[in-house]
């Protein structure tokens, strides 16, 4: 009973002093508890051991340097970014690839290849009722709307307006100067954007005169755009 | 090897004196603190919150408090306990707030789950990495504001309840939790030495 009790007491006395080694460590122990740590590590081969070893420890953080381990820290962030984000760098993992998931790189090459392949012909698929319709119906559909892209010939007098827009407000003479030198007068505008709509020469100028006019147009240094009408928004 | 400076009679007596100075509006006096405890915040705050591109505008947050509460300081504490004791708070809720960092608290799991096995990535990292980084990044944020008050700054362990205004046995606690982490590590390192 007594040596039981003597145990444990013993036994949370080494608990206590084993506890306080950091800080007999760090010398920021009090004189009472400083002695009482020295005389238990004297018999105590358990402590004397952990002491030891923490002592290498502390050594060991007051040895490095900080900086380091700020670009350390720095670097296992980035790295854990990387990591991460495995879809946006395929082609570069930061670690080896597992084995059992990725048998060859030209693996992942080829799935891909056959994955947008398949993509492709179905909406190939999917578009084609669409291309045979346009292919018979093409007459019936002119429409008002056009692309530049698409843009075909037209016999109606609005082929041959251009929309300019000008640099730096040049005044109604310069306008009228640079606008007269492409055989073209003032139809509409400027509009509140500062567009302009300028008919080339007359019914009968043909396209080609017309893209010529454009193209110096656009060579004028007080011309920032100009573009055919037809075809473009109507939005000003 | 710990600066004792940091502890010693004569440089509380200097910081209080700067911190009274402070709180007569001095600039320069408060310059000088500023100054003089800038490296020890920088390695205080980066120990416990492992993200350093924070870490001045904490310190400038910290000082900004101290700054502003230089006339409530009432001299009972040290004055590096005083001015820790913010920058722990500081940085505890920047670390909060850090969604990068993941939860990695131990502190009421056995730590020994965490040593790593061999053949695991940890093993390969301890390799090619510093193993104290490696074995920091592993403890939780109480854990390494303790591990960083001891061995770091030389504090008591008192004055580390103080500061993480927490039982003194709550800080025995974490730091026998941090130093089974780090002596596994070192030994792991050891071992392979």
């Amino acid at each position: 009973m007594l040596s039981t009790q003597i145990k444990m007491t013993n036994q949370s006395e080494h608990q206590k002093i084993w506890d306080l080694l950091p800080w007999y460590i760090n010398q920021s122990l009090g004189p009472v508890e400083h002695a009482i740590v020295k005389n238990h590590i004297k018999t105590c081969i358990t402590c004397r051991i952990e002491l030891n070893q923490q002592e290498q420890v502390f050594k060991e953080i007051q040895q490095a340097d900080l900086l380091q381990q700020v670009s350390q820290a720095s670097f296992a962030q980035l790295k854990k970014r990387i990591e991460t984000q495995p879809e946006l760098c395929s082609e570069k993992q930061y670690t080896a690839p597992k084995s059992d998931l990725i048998f060859f790189p030209f693996q992942i090459r080829f799935l891909g290849f056959v994955k947008y392949t398949a993509l492709a012909a179905s909406l190939l698929l999917l578009a084609s009722p669409f291309l045979l319709h346009s292919l018979f119906v093409q007459p019936e559909m002119a429409g008002s709307y056009r692309t530049l892209a698409a843009a075909t010939e037209s016999t109606d007098n609005t082929s041959n307006i251009v929309r300019i827009v000008f640099a730096d407000h040049p005044d109604t003479e310069q306008i009228d100067v640079i606008v007269n030198s492409v055989s073209g007068h003032i139809v509409k505008g400027p509009s509140p954007n500062g567009v302009y709509e300028v008919q080339i020469g007359n019914h009968q100028t043909d396209s080609q005169q017309v893209n010529d006019a454009i193209l110096r147009l656009r060579d004028h240094s007080s011309v920032i755009f100009a573009e055919l009408a037809q075809g473009l928004s109507v939005s000003e | 090897m710990i600066q004792k400076s940091f502890s010693s009679q004569e440089q509380q007596a200097k910081e209080r004196h700067l911190i009274a100075e402070a709180a007569a509006g001095n600039g320069k006096a408060f310059e000088q603190l500023y100054q003089l405890y800038f490296n020890r915040l920088y390695q205080f705050i980066f120990h416990i919150n492992r993200h350093h591109d924070c870490i001045e505008e904490i310190i400038n947050d910290v000082m900004y408090v101290v700054w502003e509460k230089a006339g409530t300081y009432d001299q009972t504490c040290r004055p590096s306990t005083w001015i820790l004791g913010i920058a722990y708070l500081k940085s505890l809720k920047s670390a909060k707030q850090s969604t990068k960092r993941e939860d990695q608290s131990v502190e009421f799991n056995d730590e020994l789950d965490y040593f790593p096995d061999r053949g695991s990535h940890w093993v390969s990292q301890l390799e090619d990495s510093n193993w104290l980084e490696v074995a920091l990044e592993k403890l939780s944020t109480e854990q390494r504001a303790v591990v960083e008050m001891t061995y770091f700054q030389g504090l008591h362990y008192s004055e580390i309840s103080e500061i993480m205004q927490c039982p003194e046995n709550t800080v025995k606690t974490r730091m026998f939790h941090a130093r089974k982490i780090l002596a596994k590590f070192f030994l792991e390192l050891n071992n392979r030495g």
